[in-house]
């Protein structure tokens, strides 16, 4: 699991949903956190953000996703984390990313998964179009 | 985002010295780049100072990101 990153197009929610229920069977586990990010329509000078489409450098990118995901699971002594970011054309109001950890106790698993968001906005190469209702597009850069 | 100032994805080039005498070849042959943020990774690690490069190293021009 932890090697599917990527996902074309948005995340659905019943992945989301089936994800929550596949961790049913483990029961040491007491607190799941989950992080979703959802495509903003802007409005950029005058214009509306309808969508946008990710690409990534994908060798560095799953690199740095396993890294952080290592760390964190070892620094928060996580049970399991999960990271998956969409790829290609997400519209405004879909999710594109979904960030899920599990811990013993909820402490560790609140921090754990804003570790982990910050860090995957911070070191992975994923690029953002975003494209406005009138054809036009610029490039997103996080904050 | 850079393709659209290099024209293509990919450039195979001789090899020069280090990172830095790289960007200043890149910036030489692609004058617009001077207006773009952009990092360099050598074999898909981010650097943050020059590097001696070799032949065959995976050089890779990574604009701002925006995941999540």
């Amino acid at each position: 699991m932890a090697k599917h990153f990527f996902i074309e197009g948005a995340i659905k929610s019943k992945m989301i949903a089936d994800s929550i229920t596949s961790h049913s069977t483990k029961i040491n586990i007491g607190a799941h956190d989950v992080f979703l990010g959802q495509v903003r329509g802007d409005l950029i000078d005058g214009k509306l953000v309808k969508a946008i489409e990710y690409t990534v450098y994908q060798d560095m990118a799953e690199k740095e996703l396993e890294r952080i995901r290592e760390e964190m699971i070892h620094k928060y002594k996580l049970i399991c984390a999960h990271i998956h970011h969409s790829l290609g054309i997400v519209k405004t109001g879909e999710i594109c990313m979904f960030v899920f950890v599990s811990s013993i106790h909820r402490k560790a698993t609140f921090e754990a998964c804003q570790e982990m968001v910050e860090l995957i906005k911070k070191d992975v190469p994923i690029f953002g179009k975003e494209m406005f209702e009138d054809g036009s597009y610029q490039w997103k850069e996080n904050q | 985002m850079l393709v659209e100032d290099i024209g293509s994805a990919e450039l195979t080039m001789e090899v020069p010295v280090d990172s830095n005498k790289l960007k200043e070849e890149l910036l030489d042959r692609f004058p617009s780049l001077i207006t773009r943020q952009f990092m360099i990774a050598v074999n898909k690690q981010k650097i943050n100072e020059n590097v001696t490069l070799k032949a065959n190293d995976e050089i890779a021009l990574i604009p701002p990101f925006a995941g999540g």
